[in-house]
């Protein structure tokens, strides 16, 4: 799906963890049509940078036009966006992508690091009591998603390296155990390639569909420049991240 | 201003083509902008007589006021094109010229002969492909292979052919010379400037082809400079294309000697680019007194 270039202005931008921020964007058209697993394409703001930086929507608030968005600095354009102050006017493209497909039934959804933004849109989505989700990082700092998440998810399951907050280890560890205690419908995944892909081994052999949200280096976003690809499981070329993903079902790529 | 032109035998809605790799097949673009009035013309991207799959690893990285690419000519070749894109295409009102490429001059005469076909007006010719037969030296990179792949080409086609110029070269107007010798009706000029960027932390490029073409606005003074030195060495029409970002890039390729422009890397950075410059190129014509885009080619003052 294509999305809209909509200027919005920032309603609000906070630090929530280390080096993670918060951003809400009025993007009225991409909070009225988003699923999650889709992504905008922002500008950094400094007219130096050209190409756009993707980042996953977090969550929408169709009622008052607001996207959700949560970003890690990790160079230059994501530390420019850091610096922009709440009434400042950004410029976005979205909502991109293909997401989720979230069936009906129980949801698992495994996130690690700034993968868990679409897995907390997944959550926010989800009706109460469908959703069981796993998340990890190196320590307590690194988990503060976990107060985002709602009430209502069946199971929130948090893990660090650590052991500094919640179980000890890595999220897909709790996953066994969440497969014995019931049926499940889907499993969905974002985070590091070797999580995603622990994930998707775990699943396939309980026989559980797994979607996994891949992220690639882009030129446009739009499907126009073929920056993004992805290898077919099948071996018949590429799929475009931008465009037919960044969600797939694992079956149909290589991880 | 009046943007309309006549081009290589296309007529333009305005001078600005759509340059090829950076608008896909076209139809993904049909969402941000009117395909049937707000493009000049579209190059494809470049289509070979077989499937290419493309370079593996990151095939982009972005540098100061510009980027990098080693997408790697990844095309799903010329008959699934014709079978599954251009029938789609041709139902939109705007010129489609078929950007070739080969990885000999056979490969070359073949994709020509492939998509001389009803609904392509030009075949643009992109000629920084390595030469399997020669060492995999680009054919752009001498006069007369340059030449030698242009008369075949010109052979196994009646549409009008041009010849996109490879920046990376010792002398590009003998180059530009020999291809009008051998038949080229028209000459693009720049493809990207080869190019590398590291990561200093890891050591490594960050290119999975290690290089990777430079565009965007790092280059525009180099294609400008460049296409000032063909526009005066021959006699056929040039376009002019390299970092154009705006009305007033547009502009100045026209007064360095281009009789149409392209715009790629914009078109990266926000999909409706293209008629936001035509726009800001009619605008800039209004308030200077410049009654059609025609009338700027050239111009530049000198003395
Ligand atoms: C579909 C998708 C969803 C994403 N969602 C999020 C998210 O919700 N939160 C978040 O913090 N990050 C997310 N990312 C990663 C984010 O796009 C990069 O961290 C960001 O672009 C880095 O920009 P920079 O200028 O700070 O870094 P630089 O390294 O200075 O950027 C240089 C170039 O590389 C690209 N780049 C660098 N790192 C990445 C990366 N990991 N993935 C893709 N491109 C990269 C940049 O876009 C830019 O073009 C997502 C990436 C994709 C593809
Ligand atoms: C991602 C990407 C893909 C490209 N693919 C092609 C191609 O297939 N054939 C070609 O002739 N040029 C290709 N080019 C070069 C552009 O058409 C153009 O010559 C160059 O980018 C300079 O113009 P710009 O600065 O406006 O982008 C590509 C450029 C980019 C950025
Ligand atoms: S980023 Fe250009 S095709 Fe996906």
């Amino acid at each position: 799906m294509a999305g809209y270039l909509e200027k919005g202005a920032i309603r609000r931008h906070e630090l929530v963890g280390p080096d993670i921020w918060r951003m809400e964007i009025e993007l009225p058209r991409t909070a009225g049509e988003a699923v999650p697993g889709q992504f905008i394409n922002i500008r950094v703001p400094d007219g130096l940078h050209i190409l756009r930086r993707p980042i996953s929507i977090a969550g929408t608030y169709p009622g008052r036009g607001i996207t959700e968005i949560f970003y890690r600095v990790v160079g230059r354009g994501t530390e420019i966006l850091s610096h922009l102050k709440v009434g400042d006017v950004i410029d976005c493209l979205g909502p991109l992508g293909r997401g989720f497909t979230i069936p009906d039934g129980h949801i698992v959804g495994v996130g690690g690091g700034v993968g868990i933004a679409p897995i907390l849109f997944t959550a926010r989505r989800t009706k109460p009591g469908q959703m069981t989700v796993a998340i990890g990082g190196r320590n307590k700092e690194e988990v503060f998603w976990k107060d985002f998440f709602p009430q209502t998810l069946k199971e929130l399951i948090v893990t660090t390296d650590d052991g500094s907050c919640g179980i000890k280890g890595f999220a897909i560890a709790a996953l066994p155990d969440i497969f014995a205690k019931g049926p499940v419908a889907e499993v969905v995944t974002c985070g590091p390639g070797i999580m995603m892909r622990k994930t998707a081994e775990l699943a396939e052999a309980a026989g559980i569909p797994c979607e996994a949200s891949l992220e690639r280096r882009m030129g446009c976003g739009t499907g126009g420049c073929l920056a993004c690809v992805c290898d077919r499981r099948d071996g018949k070329g590429h799929y475009k991240v931008c465009l037919n993903g960044p969600v797939f079902n694992t079956k149909e790529v290589i991880l | 201003m009046n943007l309309a032109i006549d081009f290589l035998g296309m007529s333009m809605k305005n001078p600005i083509i759509a340059a090829s790799g950076t608008f896909g097949f076209g139809l993904e673009y049909s969402r941000y902008l009117d395909l049937n009035k707000d493009v000049g013309a579209i190059s494809l991207k470049g289509l070979a007589c077989e499937p290419w799959a493309g370079n593996s690893g990151v095939r982009v990285a972005e540098t100061p006021a510009g980027m990098l690419n080693c997408i790697g000519l990844e095309n799903p070749g010329a008959e699934y094109f014709k079978k599954y894109f251009l029938p789609e295409l041709r139902r939109y009102d705007v010129p489609l010229i078929a950007n070739i490429v080969g990885h000999t001059e056979e490969e070359y005469g073949r994709v020509a002969e492939m998509l001389s076909v009803p609904g392509i007006s030009a075949l643009e010719m992109n000629i920084s492909c390595p030469n399997v037969k020669n060492g995999s030296l680009a054919f752009g990179t001498h006069p007369e292979t340059a030449a030698e792949v242009t008369r075949i080409v010109k052979e196994h086609t009646d549409l009008p052919v041009m010849v996109k110029l490879s920046p990376n070269v010792a002398d590009i107007v003998s180059i530009a010379k020999a291809v009008e010798e051998a038949g080229a009706d028209a000459i693009s000029l720049i493809n990207t400037l080869m190019g590398m960027a590291i990561d200093l932390r890891t050591r490594r490029p960050i290119l999975g082809n290690i290089t990777g073409g430079l565009s965007g606005p790092a280059v525009k003074p180099v294609a400008l400079r460049m296409v000032w030195q063909v526009a005066k060495a021959v006699k056929i029409p040039v376009c002019g294309l390299g970092g154009i970002m705006t009305g007033e890039d547009a502009a100045e390729f026209l007064v360095a000697g281009a009789s149409a422009v392209q715009v790629g890397t914009a078109t990266l950075a926000s999909p409706d680019a293209i008629p936001r410059i035509a726009g800001e190129l009619a605008a800039w014509g209004d308030a200077n007194g410049v009654a059609s885009a025609a009338e700027l080619t050239g111009t530049l003052v000198t003395e």
